[in-house]
């Protein structure tokens, strides 16, 4: 698998000299797995990317959306392969019970807020509404969905191909007090501490082993807040190591995280890792070939 | 009154180092005048960093009051809305103002809150964050301090309502129009009563003049139109606006160079660039 970050930032997208380097676009990753192409999120990354598939003729993409917050939806309207006809979209995301993917995707674009409506797209779009713990096979490459603790109903991402694991979990407050999904909040405290645990396990399952994992790295320790829903650098750290993860990408980075910053916390944490993990801090543009 | 951009761009904030310059950020502006509440006008991505600027002031104290102006409702417009961190400050004022097209501009700005797509907490709750306050614009020119807000229809696009803005201390005068296609001469009409002896215009110039032929419908003007507007209504300034999301700086600047000759002053909107009128 080749992975290349197009978006890496969370909230919205930074236009600003702070954020130059590591890049301003909200999340998006192209994951290329022989002739399959995958793309993690349709933050504002997947707009470059959508019209470099569009000039190579990439018929076939298939979207992973892990939760349908504006930041990782927004680009989507944008992305070019949507106004091509013979393309084929191929969209998945972990099932809201009221709400289809389709229908999430499909009111972003109605009118009075979009001035094309889905449904009039010239790609064939094919939309799958995932469970808990879903399994299934893209081309040559096995997907794993699972909760995050994050507002809304967000999923997390395991993706196995030739031996190799790309691990996508964010956004996700993994080892905070508060329980943030919906459906999740109510029952006994007893319940509830079940399952932040169960949470923390599952997170442990998408990135057992995985040669890269990115991370929702939100927050630095001192900023943390616990009702937001998203981790620390720290966090991504701890679960690396009971994972036993080989790479660590900080991703999804505050809008008003610098460069500079990035660099110091990267410096500062990779004394902290193994040594057979590596650390770095997601940047646009950034490729892996696992 | 002094005029500050913090966001020309159109439709999406895609972010690439060749649109580093003039910007990215969706449509935001800004307008001072030392006799008045902030007036901002539009609510796309440069509306966040405006916020921030704010709060180095009065909104940080939960003391500050403003009014915000949508000329329409497509996202690239209202985006930064969530992410207006003064909203979420007990003690602030501020009022949301828009045409609101057939479902009431309350009701749109809720839409966006969804919690399937939003998880900032809803501040047009009583109780939270400041206090907030949506209206639907009526045909009577507004007066905050010494300036008057007039707004004018420019057409509709696709169900969103658009309007543009005329503010005017008596003296000086601001004209708005961030996205309109020349249909008909009304329109060209209206265009120009709202602009009509502006010291500023900013002004729709999305596509090219080369291009726009081939955009009939598509909702856009170019700069070309922009300036016969401009002409014709005797505005002093023109500030081209809501460029196109792959309209690469240099781009920008090779069409600035050839608008220099023309009669009256033109250039193409710069994140954080500042205009000052009267």
């Amino acid at each position: 698998m080749e992975i290349t970050f197009r978006g890496v930032r969370g909230s919205f997208p930074v236009s600003s000299p702070h954020a130059a380097r590591y890049g301003g676009n909200t999340p998006c990753i192209q994951v290329e797995a022989r002739e399959t192409c995958l793309i993690i999120d349709a933050g504002t990354g997947i707009f470059e990317l959508g019209k470099e598939l569009v000039r190579r003729d990439q018929r076939d993409i298939h979207l992973l959306i892990s939760h349908t917050h504006w930041d990782h939806i927004h680009g989507f309207p944008h992305f070019a392969p949507l106004h091509q006809s013979g393309f084929r979209v191929h969209i998945y995301s972990l099932a809201h019970p009221e709400c289809s993917i389709q229908e999430i995707l499909s009111d972003q674009q109605k009118e009075p807020f979009f001035p094309m409506a889905l449904d009039r797209a010239q790609a064939e779009l094919h939309f799958t509404d995932l469970s808990e713990g879903q399994r299934l096979q893209i081309g040559p490459v096995a997907v794993q969905c699972e909760r995050l603790n994050h507002p809304s109903y967000t999923g997390g991402f395991r993706l196995e191909c030739g031996g190799k694991t790309l691990s996508y979990v964010s956004d996700t407050d993994l080892y905070g007090p508060r329980l943030h999904g919906e459906g999740m909040k109510t029952g006994s405290e007893v319940a509830r501490e079940t399952k932040r645990i169960e949470l923390q396990e599952r997170a442990v399952e998408l990135a057992r082993g995985a040669d890269l994992m990115v991370f929702d790295s939100f927050f630095l320790p001192e900023e943390y807040k616990d009702d937001w829903g998203h981790s620390t650098v720290e966090d991504a750290l701890r679960l690396g190591k009971e994972a036993d993860a080989r790479s660590i990408a900080f991703f999804h980075h505050a809008p008003g995280r610098s460069d500079e910053q990035l660099d110091e916390v990267v410096a500062h944490y990779r004394t902290k890792v193994p040594n057979n993990t590596s650390l770095l801090a997601a940047a646009e543009g950034g490729r892996m070939v696992l | 009154m002094k005029i500050t951009l913090w966001g020309a761009r159109g439709d999406v904030s895609a972010i690439h180092p060749d649109r580093s310059r003039y910007g990215v950020s969706t449509p935001c502006v800004l307008v001072e005048h030392s006799d008045a509440d902030p007036i901002i006008l539009d609510g796309g991505i440069g509306l966040h960093w405006l916020g921030n600027a704010l709060m180095a002031g009065a909104f940080g104290k939960g003391q500050g009051r403003a009014q915000l102006f949508f000329s329409h409702t497509n996202w690239c417009h209202i985006q930064g809305v969530p992410f207006f961190v003064p909203l979420l400050i007990p003690g602030n004022s501020i009022r949301l103002c828009g045409g609101g097209s057939a479902h009431g501009t309350k009701q749109l700005l809720l839409e966006q809150m969804r919690s399937t797509y939003c998880p900032v907490p809803d501040f047009f709750q009583d109780g939270i964050g400041a206090h907030v306050d949506v209206c639907d614009l009526d045909t009577e020119p507004l007066q905050i301090g010494p300036l008057s807000v007039e707004h004018q229809e420019v057409g509709a696009f696709h169900g969103a309502q658009r309007l543009g803005f005329r503010i005017s201390d008596g003296a000086n005068t601001l004209a708005y129009i961030p996205a309109i296609e020349y249909v008909d001469d009304a329109l060209q009409d209206r265009a120009e009563a709202l602009a009509r002896d502006a010291d500023l215009l900013i002004h729709d110039a999305y596509y090219t003049d080369a291009e726009l032929a081939a955009q009939k419908g598509a909702g856009h003007s170019c700069p070309a139109q922009a300036l016969q507007t401009a002409r014709r209504a005797n505005a002093k300034r023109l500030v081209l606006f809501n460029h196109h999301p792959e309209r690469t700086d240099d781009a920008l600047d090779a069409a600035a160079q050839h608008l220099a000759k023309s009669d009256l002053p033109v250039e193409f909107g710069r994140e954080k660039s500042e205009y000052s009128v009267g």
